[in-house]
């Protein structure tokens, strides 16, 4: 498609290569910015070039950061003993949202996954293994999904890092939403709350 | 207590615009000449009952050739079921209420077809005949399709990594993790499917002899590498093999299930009409233990009857049937007059549908 402006058609072409985007909802975006008070499309470029060159992953934990060591490793207010292992930074904000985690975090960037193409050398083990070896880890809390690659992953972390030093391994609950009805509960999901059950 | 299928309204279902037909207990037969849609109406009644066509696994074909949409209704056991295909999507409504997971729909009404296809059973490949295990299997044990599906979901990810290897070192931790869910998994599958043949065997050599009229040895043999206890570790020291293959080469997606009359292979040494006997006789059997394990008769559905006994038999196979207590029998044939003759000779009651 003709755009009349090479500007726009590249704003076009970029835009739409967000997930989810096409090139009509793209160019009704390029729109929305062209008409908008030039500051506020200014702004956002600005963003976007610092979010670029400033943010960076933490070299610990692998969390989005803006040096080379994340605001939650280097807290000494939190628990330097406990590692929450998450698939991908996203968690680590859904997490840090609850307000009830004190300790620190290991972010895989993703799942064990072969039908994605995702094996084990593609994620952060090797430096989890090393992070448990190197420093004084107590426990690793197992924080990814309740799918079948969620648990594969989970398994093959246990095995390793049992492998690498004996150290306390948990993982998050799982069951009946907050705030549930027993009877809208999949039979799986209310399955696994009756086996996990604990102590009123 | 039997299941009823009490009537059914079809839309664009194949060469049906539009038909609404009513059902009576015991035996219903439809009638038509060649062409006049009595497999497409028996199609749309397993359709209905199972979500499966007993012809083919695409919804597609069943369209209307001038639709875009095929409509389903019926009264089963007082209830009203709807099925609507459209675009690519079925939609399944029971007494108005939407059903969510297509597995809370299967195994709610059962029902065995017999058709002329199922000599395909003996005379086609491996997989047509584990389809025929995981179909019924399913039809009285819940667990086994999550099982079977697990079990299919992490093999696509074993062999996808051992796929994806190349050149490159496996990681055999994680090919441990997956070696532990296929044999956990495939041992239940493989029990499963040894007991269902265990259960089957006696009523199908009944049955064999009761339709083919004469007392011909049979037997049905089921092989698998999960029921071995060196299982587990064949499956270990077959792994440079797999990696060599890029795919697993062990495990229950090999089971074979081999047929025998008088000693040797069905497949091979029978005879047309002895296939056909055999293919009948374990239908019949399936029928028997769905009942069975269900305490809940199935509906029989048997398509162009005419294709899978001579006269001579015909009479034998409708008075056996007749056996199976109150059980719906829907037949399809050509030939009406014969039929009449033949439940009227057994005094039996039939609800003629002419086409």
């Amino acid at each position: 498609m003709e755009y009349s402006s090479v500007a726009i058609g590249k704003a076009v072409e970029g835009l739409s290569k967000f997930p989810g985007i096409g090139k009509k909802t793209a160019l009704r975006m390029a729109l929305y910015l062209l008409r908008s008070e030039k500051q506020v499309t200014l702004d956002l470029a600005k963003a976007l070039v610092s979010l670029v060159e400033d943010v960076v992953f933490c070299e610990r934990c692998f969390h989005i950061s803006e040096k080379k060591i994340c605001g939650i490793c280097e807290n000494s207010a939190r628990d330097q003993k406990t590692i929450c292992v998450v698939k991908d930074f996203q968690d680590v904000f859904a997490i840090e949202s609850t307000s009830y985690y004190k300790g620190i975090y290991h972010v895989l960037n993703g799942l064990i996954s072969p039908l994605e193409g995702i094996s084990p050398e593609k994620l952060t083990v090797a430096a989890l293994l090393k992070r448990v070896e190197e420093e004084e880890i107590e426990e690793v809390i197992l924080a990814l999904p309740a799918t079948m690659d969620g648990d594969t992953t989970s398994h093959y972390l246990v095995n390793k890092l049992e492998e690498a030093r004996r150290i306390k391994i948990t993982t998050i609950s799982r069951g009946i939403s907050v705030g549930g009805e027993l009877d809208y509960v999949d039979e799986l999901t209310l399955a696994r709350s009756i086996i996990d059950r604990k102590n009123y | 207590m039997a299941l009823r299928l009490e009537n059914i309204k079809v839309q664009n279902f194949r060469n049906h615009k539009d038909i609404v037909l009513s059902f009576s207990d015991g035996f219903n037969t439809i009638v038509g000449n060649n062409g006049a849609g009595k497999t497409s109406l028996l199609e749309a009644i397993s359709y209905l009952l199972l979500t499966k066509s007993f012809l083919t696994s695409s919804e597609k074909t069943m369209l209307n050739v001038e639709a875009d949409f095929f409509l389903l209704e019926a009264g089963i056991d007082e209830k009203k079921v709807r099925i609507a295909y459209q675009e690519g999507k079925k939609q399944i409504f029971v007494n108005e209420e939407k059903i969510q997971k297509l597995s809370d729909y299967y195994g709610l009404f059962n029902a065995v077809w017999i058709c002329p296809n199922d000599i395909d059973l003996i005379q086609g490949n491996s997989e047509g005949r584990r389809k025929f295990l995981d179909r019924h299997i399913a039809q009285i044990n819940e667990q086994y399709l999550m099982d079977l599906l697990g079990y299919k979901k992490y093999l696509q990810r074993r062999n996808a990594y051992l796929k994806s290897l190349g050149n490159s070192t496996p990681d055999h931790n994680l090919l441990d993790i997956y070696d532990e869910k296929l044999i956990y998994l495939g041992s239940k599958i493989a029990k499963s499917r040894q007991v269902f043949i265990n259960d089957l065997i006696d009523s199908f050599r009944k049955n064999y002899k009761k339709i083919s009229e004469i007392d011909e040895q049979v037997n049905i043999i089921y092989e698998s590498q999960a029921l071995k206890d060196s299982f587990s570790n064949n499956l270990k020291q077959n792994r440079f093999s797999d990696i060599a293959a890029k795919r697993t080469l062990l495990g229950v997606h090999k089971d074979e299930v081999i047929f025998y009359t008088l000693g040797m292979h069905t497949k091979i040494q029978a005879s047309q009409g002895q296939i056909k006997n055999f293919v009948v006789a374990l239908k019949c059997a399936v029928f028997q233990l769905i009942m069975k394990k269900k305490k809940q008769m199935p509906i029989l559905l048997i398509d162009d009857l005419n294709d899978r006994l001579d006269l001579f038999r015909l009479k034998n196979f409708i008075a056996y049937l007749s056996n199976f207590q109150d059980a719906q029998i829907i037949i399809t044939d050509t030939r009406e007059e014969t039929l009449s003759e033949i439940f009227s000779s057994l005094k039996l009651q039939n609800k003629l549908i002419r086409l």
